[in-house]
């Protein structure tokens, strides 16, 4: 019983160190670190440009702009 | 409709999508871990009292101080933190994979399975039938549920990953896969090492230290992360300033991380160079911390304005800064000439609230005031309670963290005889002069305290200590009206971000825009 579970344990670290290892690997290979600005502008989808604010409600963008210009225009009166 | 807005249209409607998908799952996960957080700081806040009046509620077996204190641990790392990290894993894993959560009714039995060991756990706990191992004493059979929920959420995270229509995988993805990775081996190996196979004798301690310092590091770190590596873009509307930086980041902590934790038996009857290893690790951290700290400060630099107004930003950024400080903090005392005074005393207390409330919760709160909307498809209702919530736990952090150091420092140096230790770095760095003065002034007044004068020295800061937990109280009853309000839509709609400040809104714009004219190519020198 005892061999089986070092067995177990040492298998779970190889197991787990070898996919660290292999995750490696893999990002190499597949050319995940050969472009890091391509890698930054990931994040932001093509309808959220660099330089624009993009903590608005994707759905109430518009309607989130008339918002600020009314009460812009508020403000003003 | 020209063709870059039909992109554009359909990219909004994916976001929806993927929100709408995750809806379910990520609330229960979410407000799940709010009631456990609610549960927890009450533990807290018992303990607490009892550190400084041991006779309130001392008649009550299931509510003494050795039950109380390990109910409050369990329920704020595995409710709270895994439960709001969890919510967020999942979120996040989709925007970033930018696919559908498939399935989202076995997420919420993984949720079920999860709260039902906590459950299974906490009253064990309060029952007496904890196993005595810090950070580890629910009883087998909630870790066994504990396990089966979570498996359902690494089996999830691998076939969303598997499923990704995005070809670059961002700096975030790696973290929180990562995450969901190493959690379970952590969990396991413990488990068999500790519960089903004890080992015996000095093994326990390490393996014990080797999980509880691992789970922060390799748990809750890369999750807060990786929100924070993709928050900070989005809610700033501008890149990270070096994604060479981010991903040096990610691998030198999965190098260097895994070999801290024995730094917490220093001194302890433990090979010295286990001790001696853990140390250099905990140093070899400083690597990622900087790599992480340069590079969120980079990005937000020219937009700190922006914190006046938006909560996420707020949140996050408080998250970020301390994560750098608690890294720092962490590193510096891993050393033995700090580690020897303070150890056993209140300062390292301090320092884990640090780590996990101030860098892991903050930025869980920070990413909740983001994700939540997306979730419910309304914004949060009342500006008022966003400012209660943020300066309770600011306020009560900032005030349980001083009371914490300055106590814990000042019981250490007593219980020490104000510590040879310190005397030897003093000795190596001469220009410690100030210190050198004030530990021969400390050791000439005090000499050798009596024990009993030490504990009772500790008592002001215990009982502020108290207060600060009244405020967090308060900061976080906040949130979780915040939170029955939106998921219920009572209160009035918001149709922008909800800010700090109602009136804030027409700034909060003039602000992006400045800080988008200030950003522009020519400026920015690109």
């Amino acid at each position: 019983m005892i061999s089986v579970y070092y067995v177990l344990v040492f298998g779970i670290m190889l197991l787990f160190g070898a996919s660290i290892v292999w995750g490696l690997w893999w990002a190499l290979r597949g050319g995940q670190f050969s472009d890091f600005q391509k890698g930054a502008q990931s994040v932001l989808d093509d309808d959220e440009p660099t330089l624009r604010p993009c903590d608005v409600f994707p759905d109430l963008r518009e309607e989130y702009r008339k918002e600020l210009a009314r009460r812009a225009n508020e403000r003003k009166a | 409709m020209n063709q870059l807005e039909q992109d554009q249209g359909g990219w909004t409607a994916r976001r929806a999508e993927i929100d709408r998908s995750c809806a379910t799952p990520c609330l229960v996960f979410y407000a799940s871990s709010i009631f456990w957080l609610l549960a927890g700081t009450f533990f807290a806040l018992l303990a607490s009292v009892k550190l400084h009046h041991p006779e309130f509620l001392a008649d009550w077996s299931w509510l003494t101080f050795g039950r109380v204190r390990p109910a409050h641990l369990n329920t704020v790392i595995y409710g709270w933190a895994s439960m709001a990290g969890i919510a967020t894993l999942l979120w996040l894993m989709c925007r970033l994979c930018r696919v559908p959560l498939m399935y989202p009714a076995m997420l919420v039995v993984a949720a079920g399975l999860w709260n039902l060991g906590l459950t299974v756990g906490t009253v064990g706990i309060l029952m007496g039938y904890s196993t005595g191992i810090e950070w580890l004493e629910f009883p087998m059979p909630a870790a066994f549920l504990l396990f089966s929920g979570f498996a359902i959420v690494t089996l999830w995270s691998v076939a969303t990953f598997a499923q990704r229509q995005a070809e670059h995988v961002y700096v975030s993805q790696w973290y929180l896969f990562a995450a969901v990775f190493w959690f379970p081996w952590l969990y396991v190996t413990v488990q068999l090492l500790l519960m089903l196979f004890p080992v015996k004798g000095i093994p326990q301690a390490c393996i014990n230290w080797w999980f509880a310092h691992n789970v922060l590091g390799l748990w809750f770190s890369p999750i807060g992360l990786a929100a924070i590596y993709y928050l900070l873009p989005k809610v700033i509307g501008r890149p990270i300033y070096s994604y060479y930086l981010s991903i040096l980041g990610f691998w030198t902590l999965a190098l260097f991380y895994n070999w801290a934790g024995a730094h917490h038996l220093v001194s302890g009857p433990v090979p010295a160079w286990i001790v001696t290893a853990s140390i250099v690790g905990s140093v070899m951290m400083i690597i990622p911390v900087v790599t992480v700290a340069l590079n969120h400060h980079m990005t937000l630099h020219g937009n700190f304005r922006l914190l006046k107004y938006s909560p996420t930003l707020r949140f996050i950024v408080f998250g970020a800064m301390s994560y750098t400080i608690v890294s720092l903090e962490g590193s510096m005392m891993s050393f033995r000439f700090l580690n020897e005074p303070f150890h056993f005393t209140h300062r390292t207390i301090g320092h884990a609230h640090l780590g996990m409330y101030s860098f892991f919760t903050m930025t869980m709160f920070g990413s909740m005031y983001y994700i939540v909307p997306r979730l419910t498809g309304r914004e949060w209702h009342s500006a008022r309670l966003i400012r209660i919530h943020f300066w309770g736990v600011a306020l009560g952090f900032a005030l349980m963290y001083l009371c914490l150091s300055i106590g814990g420092v000042i019981q250490g140096l007593e219980l020490n005889q104000a510590g040879e230790s310190l005397e030897k770095l003093i000795a190596q760095f001469g220009y410690l002069d100030g210190i050198s003065k004030f530990v021969e002034g400390f050791k000439a007044q005090n000499g050798a305290v009596p024990f009993l004068e030490i504990v009772h020295g500790t008592l002001l800061w215990l009982k502020l200590r108290t207060v600060s937990g009244v405020l967090l109280l308060a900061g976080h009853a906040a949130f979780a009206v915040l939170m029955v309000m939106n998921v219920h839509a009572w209160g009035r709609r918001h149709i922008g971000p909800t800010l700090f400040h109602d009136e804030d809104a027409a700034d909060y714009d003039r602000a992006l825009r400045q800080a988008r004219a200030d950003l522009t190519p020519a400026n920015s020198g690109d």
